[in-house]
């Protein structure tokens, strides 16, 4: 039988959802003509992502790998490879819990919400509402705006750390090239030095940033150094930027189109609902992989140490035994356990900051105007990894 | 096309470390055991010597020498 899985095809990149059902329902745990397990049933997916048989990590084994067989080739690579396996998504525990706690204890959210807004006060300023692309005009700054200021950055380098981020987050890609390899190379370089400098500025001028908590926190933690320190930063920009922008671009595409962007989305309960749908029924975050550490039997069908599985949590959100009307965008839908930020130890740290921009920006444009409209269809960008949009054109009327 | 899948043969045969003529053109390169590692390094080295762009997705599209290298021949003749 031909496999369905055909991550390369630009059907199933633009709309994945057909070839997750064939999967799901003929062959749920499909083994990939590269050598991968792809798993596509809610239960299977959230069994791995729970499972401590299965660990991280498969990236930075690959790399690794890769520089010993093609040293010639690799020069200094290597520095990926270091950075990457510093990033909390890539440890292992125990050190994955020492360096999550790390920056959890740093991290206060209380500003957040402010410093959101006075970033939404200036990306709604810049557009003409009646006729505007969300994606570059809010979508994928406010992001970079929030990451920047959370970290205590000067606000004027978002650009730069956005373009850097760009480059580096090719690395979910499920085929790279050397190209690609080598731009990450290069961020990572640009990244590392960047941070460097911006740490001992907060040195000399410590303040209420996280950056500069961070810095304080690993004076008396023997726990993180100072390389895995700055590799963090970098990682919460990465992680938090394409795939917040994501949220925000397909959560407001789909809400206008549904016709549900209405003032109902006024009470909290009622938005906060409709947030958990959307990332549920069109998920940024699409593939996540695992590795076997050991032998593991899933429902009759036996992984083996070292194989790779790419679990695919954009099919797993839509699957018919956990969901009824799976395929259906019910703003409403109580319960909603889905998986969209991942399961287990790896649950994605940042969560409520993806939802929080999103959210105040809906409280903004539904208190602001109340005809919302998509002038043209979107364009959507072509990978598989994150599902974002590269334009979307719209137009909002007043009250 | 000899040439592409000539070179490939080749390349494989080095970074599986056995001869070129026990390579059959036909098994598809997971059985032959290249990974998604090996199809970078595969990729950049015909991209370099025929000075040609492929897509890193064909190497599991067309996942044999011989169908990788018919579908590159394809190309190269559609731009020519």
């Amino acid at each position: 039988m031909e496999s369905p899985w055909k991550p390369y095809l630009r059907e199933n990149i633009l709309n994945p959802y057909p070839m997750y059902k064939a999967l799901r329902e003929n062959d749920p745990i499909h083994k990939a003509r590269s050598g991968e397990w792809i798993i596509t049933r809610y239960e299977d997916a959230r069994t791995i992502l729970k499972d401590e048989k299965f660990s991280v990590g498969n990236r930075v084994d690959w790399l690794t790998k890769a520089s010993h067989q093609y040293l010639d080739k690799w020069e200094s690579f290597s520095i990926i490879v270091n950075a990457l396996q510093s990033f909390l998504v890539f440890r292992n525990p125990p050190d994955h819990s020492l360096l999550r706690r790390f920056i959890m204890q740093a991290w206060d959210s209380r500003d957040v919400n402010q410093i959101i807004n006075e970033n939404l006060d200036v990306l709604l300023a810049n557009i003409d509402p009646q006729d505007f692309d969300l994606i570059p005009s809010i979508a994928a700054p406010l992001p970079a705006m929030t990451m920047t200021r959370i970290l205590g950055l000067p606000l004027e380098d978002y650009p730069y750390l956005e373009r850097l981020s760009h480059k580096m987050i090719q690395s979910l890609d499920l085929y790279l090239t050397f190209r690609q390899i080598k731009e990450m190379e290069e961020a990572t370089l640009e990244f590392i030095d960047y941070f460097k400098k911006q740490a001992a500025a907060k040195i000399q001028n410590p303040d209420n940033s996280l950056l500069s908590k961070l810095i304080e926190q690993s004076k008396t933690s023997n726990d993180v150094s100072s390389s895995e320190l700055i590799a963090n930063c970098f990682f919460l920009f990465i992680s938090s930027e394409e795939t917040t922008a994501s949220l925000i671009g397909l959560g407001l595409y789909h809400l206008i189109k549904n016709d549900a962007l209405t003032s109902n989305l006024n009470d909290n309960s009622v938005r906060t609902a409709a947030i958990e749908e959307l990332l549920r029924y069109d998920s940024p975050l699409q593939l996540i992989v695992r590795i076997a550490k050991e032998d593991v039997t899933i429902e009759n069908t036996q992984i083996n140490a070292g194989d790779p599985v790419t679990i695919c949590l954009g099919a797993a959100n839509r699957d018919p035994q956990k969901f009824e009307k799976a395929n259906e965008l019910t703003i409403n839908r109580s319960p909603n356990h889905h998986i969209a930020f991942g399961s287990g130890i790896h649950r994605c740290l940042g969560d409520w900051l993806a939802k929080a921009e999103f959210d105040l920006l809906l409280q903004r444009i539904i208190k602001d105007y109340s005809k919302f409209n998509i002038i043209h269809e979107p364009i959507w960008k072509e990978k598989l990894s994150i599902r974002s949009l590269e334009s979307l054109k719209l137009s909002f009327k007043g009250k | 096309m000899k040439d592409i899948a000539d070179f490939l043969t080749v390349k494989i045969a080095e970074a599986i470390g056995s001869a070129a003529n026990e390579i059959n053109p036909d098994e598809e390169f997971i059985s032959l055991g290249l990974d998604s590692m090996h199809a970078i390094f595969l990729i950049d080295e015909i991209e370099k010597q025929f000075d040609i762009e492929i897509n890193p997705h064909s190497f599991w599209e067309y996942p044999t020498i011989n169908t990788f290298s018919e579908n590159l021949e394809k190309q190269v003749r559609s731009k020519s």
